[in-house]
């Protein structure tokens, strides 16, 4: 075995980054849900909660400038939480694009957070009303603390009792001390009252604890400052020492309050740290490699055993059968997430979009714990954007126009997603103006898309849409109208080895639904024999199968099939993969669904359904056209896995080829 | 860039190619596997021969003959896959090459080994390493990681489709 590599402070950093941005998105959340209910207690403090963990956690590996920005956001949060200060849409507004900042701050070594708009962002912190609420980082930088000499000079007597855990997150007491003494003329007694027997004593452990006496200017807040990155490690207490105009009774009580918040703090900062693990993806992939492995020396046994007909080998073969595929199933399960993440993040760019476009528009979020591959789940957030932009920009009407169509002045775009089988069903839907058909075709024949006289159904005036370069907006705005939006969600969805679907009706709205698979590692197919090759048709795209006799075949103009009464061309594999050899006299077309519309892929034979683990074919082979992936069969062979668009996509482009280059071959 | 020079005694194993002996450093030698049934994958230049199942994942495998420029010839029970771990584009691959039979594995000293000749060599220059002497033979020790890298593959990989397509109708 090997040990484990050292910790090193990139990595460190790295997991800070990720836990982060886990706190960036929980924050955003908080915050838009802030701006639409108005400001709970728990919601405040839960943003205070992750702005204080930011803060301290990102001074500990070295995000300095992080950590002085997030200071001044705390404080004014701080000013919520104790209701000086409202939670007004421009605090909001301010701390959204501040959390931008911080993002920025996080990637690469920061260069990317431009520090004049982080600076802008705290100057209007700091004009909001309410004033003299100054961020506190703010001022100690500009100065040597004015507020320091602000004020009378006061005693004030703390108490430092560092926790277990306070050396071992890498704090220092004694250069605490330091900084505490700097603030006035200090008295500092150790007290080693807590010191076990140096048998006992364990080296990491800090037992010592401090009692200080100071006379200083500041206030309790900037003692408090101090000690606020070990807040959570340690105990303090921090008492006006002088009898003041302040009544001893109120101060005692500051400070059990004050007790009191941290204590709970502390109970809320930690989730239960067993429920859940972080683990490498690459950990997982390796464990569903080996678990599809075994599925597949699995299925050798299993046809072993039933060819042997033994029936104690027979049991043993069953039995774990039984037990593999419930481990593929659990194993499979592990990388399935909930989709919520994904779909909450849109909930901040609607807000923004709402207030750049003016058009208020109210996102419903449904089927957020559905729960999907997170291969997959990465790769959605990108399309799902396009999409949501689209509906705003070129669904949702203007408030006017929706009045006067006596629809509600907000519009509303769904989000749902739901499981349909053995596919993932996700719909963006908008009650906007819907799809303008008539606009479309005129765009695309302006584009060379098509034709003017061509015969369009609905449908594929829809996939005009999914063309590059295609939008019908008159002016390109920020938003999109730029074209590249719907092409970039075809591409993707295609690449997932899913669908789309568009509906729409004039002045109801539009819904794009995307049907994608659950998983990246297993699919559901047909295996289908050409020549000697066998591969694998993805069910999800397959929608029936039709026999084809030869003089039928022979018969018919062209390649075109009559399927239920409609025409459907079809690529006869056998051709375009260059297989040699008779062609049987029966040849099955499996009828497909791309965004052409129907197409058949016309094959020699259909062996039957099959439950395959999806292999890549790896690098060497990583720009080949219409495979997408291998799989190893029960008999130890292997199958590739078509991909049935991309190969009617390649097959349309050499027929044009070879047209262009021999006119006389054309049919 | 010429080929690095060998300056430390290594372990090497040798297989036939037709009449010529080639030979591949041991460490980047991964197993020798028997000839399995090979999965062609369409629209790939021919020299691409396919995928095999190695215990469940699937490895690409490449007939080294035609990588030369070396005629076609039959399969034989002597034909054997060394499956090779090459670098491609700083990426650690594992590749089955198609050799005709696997010979022995040998000891050759520095001295053994002399550099490569400029000219007279059945295959480009750049993917030999070195020549090593047995008895009357000469062997060629390839430099497996640059045969891969090559443009040959950067071809089947997609860069010139056209002509991917004219041998695959061919």
């Amino acid at each position: 075995m090997t040990s484990p590599p050292p910790v090193t402070p990139e990595m460190l950093q790295q997991s800070f980054r990720e836990e982060a941005k886990e706190i960036l998105s929980e924050l955003e959340c908080a915050l838009l849900e802030l701006h639409k209910c108005g400001g709970s207690p728990e919601l405040v403090s839960g943003i205070f909660r992750g702005l204080h963990t930011l803060k301290g956690s990102g001074s500990m590996f070295g995000f300095d400038r992080l950590a002085a920005f997030t200071h001044d956001l705390e404080s004014a949060f701080d000013k919520v939480r104790n209701g000086v200060l409202p939670a007004s849409p421009e605090l909001i507004d301010g701390t959204l694009s501040a959390l931008d900042q911080i993002a920025a701050m996080l990637d690469g070594d920061g260069s990317s957070a431009d520090a004049s708009v982080c600076s802008g962002i705290l100057a209007n912190l700091q004009q909001l009303p309410s004033a003299g609420l100054a961020p506190a980082g703010e001022k100690k930088q500009a100065s040597a603390g004015p507020d320091r000499s602000d004020g009378p000079v006061r005693s004030w007597r703390i108490r430092f009792t560092p926790g277990a855990e306070l050396m071992r997150c890498g704090a220092n007491p004694l250069l605490l001390l330091r900084e505490l003494c700097a603030l006035g003329t200090a008295r500092t007694g150790a007290r080693l009252d807590a010191l076990p027997s140096l048998r006992e004593i364990d080296p990491e452990r800090c037992y010592v604890f401090w009692e200080v006496g100071i006379e200083t200017a500041a206030g309790a807040e900037a003692i408090r400052d101090v000690f606020l990155f070990v807040e959570d490690v340690c105990d303090l207490t921090i008492e006006r020492d002088a009898p003041a105009s302040v009544p001893r009774g109120a101060a005692a009580q500051g400070l059990m309050d004050q007790r009191a918040a941290r204590v709970g703090r502390r109970a809320t900062d930690r989730p239960d740290s067993t429920s859940t693990l972080r683990i490498p993806a690459a950990r997982l992939d390796q464990l569903v490699g080996l678990v599809g492995e075994l599925v597949t020396v699995q299925a050798r046994l299993s046809e072993l055993s039933s060819r042997r007909g033994d029936p104690e080998i027979a049991q043993t073969a069953e039995e774990i059968e039984r037990l593999s595929s419930a481990l593929r199933e659990s194993s499979m399960n592990l990388r399935m997430m909930p989709i919520r993440g994904t779909f909450e993040r849109f909930r901040r760019l609607v807000h923004d979009l709402t207030k750049d476009l003016d058009k208020p528009v109210d996102l419903v979020v449904e089927g957020a714990d559905t729960e999907l591959d997170k291969a997959v789940i990465d790769q959605l957030g990108d399309p799902l954007m396009h999409l949501i932009r689209n509906s705003m920009d070129h669904g949702i009407e203007s408030a006017e126009a929706r009045a006067a169509q006596g629809k509600p002045a907000a519009g509303t775009i769904r989000l749902a997603a739901r499981h349909a089988g053995a596919t993932m069903l996700i719909e963006v839907s908008d009650d906007g103006a819907g799809i303008d058909c008539k606009a479309v075709r005129e765009k695309a024949v302006e584009r060379g898309l098509t034709t003017a006289d061509a015969e369009l159904t609905e449908r594929e005036i829809f996939a005009l849409l999914f063309e590059p370069g295609f939008s019908t907006a008159r002016t390109v705005t920020d938003l999109s109208g730029r074209g590249v939006g719907l092409d970039v969600v075809r591409r993707t969805v295609e690449s997932l080895r899913g669908t789309i679907e568009i509906r729409s009706e004039r002045g109801r709205g539009t819904t794009i639904a995307l049907r994608l698979p659950l998983t990246l590692a297993i699919l559901d197919g047909l295996l289908v024999e050409v020549g000697e090759g066998r591969y694998v048709l993805p069910l999800g795209v397959t929608l029936e199968c039709v026999e084809l006799e030869r003089a039928q075949a022979e018969r018919a103009a062209g390649h075109m099939a009559e399927v239920r009464g409609e025409m459907v061309p079809y690529i006869r594999l056998r051709d375009h993969f260059g297989v040699a050899g008779v062609r049987p006299k029966r040849e099955q077309i499996m009828v497909i669904e791309c965004d052409l519309g129907r197409c058949g892929l016309m094959v020699d034979r259909v062996l039957g359904n099959c439950q395959t683990v999806i292999r890549s074919l790896g690098k060497l082979y990583r720009d080949v056209q219409g495979v997408s992936g291998a799989t190893v069969l029960g008999d130890g062979t292997v199958a590739l896995i078509l991909d049935p668009p991309r190969l009617v996509q390649e097959a349309m482009r050499a027929t044009t080829r070879s047209r262009r280059a021999d006119p006389a071959a054309a049919p | 860039m010429s080929a690095s020079e060998i300056r430390e005694a290594g372990q090497y194993l040798t297989f036939r190619l037709g009449q010529e002996i080639f030979a591949i450093e041991v460490a980047k030698v991964r197993e020798v596997l028997d000839l399995a049934p090979i999965t062609a994958i369409p629209r790939t230049p021919e020299f691409m021969s396919g995928v095999i199942n190695l215990r469940g994942s699937v490895v690409p495998v490449v007939d080294l003959r035609l990588c030369f420029e070396m005629a076609k010839t039959e399969n034989t029970r002597n034909t054997c896959i060394v499956v090779v771990e090459v670098l491609l584009d700083n990426d650690s691959i594992v590749i089955g090459a198609l050799a005709d039979s696997v010979e022995e594995v040998i000891d050759l000293e520095p001295e053994q080994i002399q550099p490569p000749p400029r000219i007279g060599t059945r295959i480009r220059t750049d993917f030999i390493r070195g020549m090593g002497k047995r008895e009357t033979q000469f062997i060629m020790i390839l430099d497996i990681d640059r045969v891969f890298s090559a443009e040959d593959l950067a071809m089947a990989r997609g860069q010139e489709p056209e002509k991917v397509q004219a041998e695959a109708a061919a």
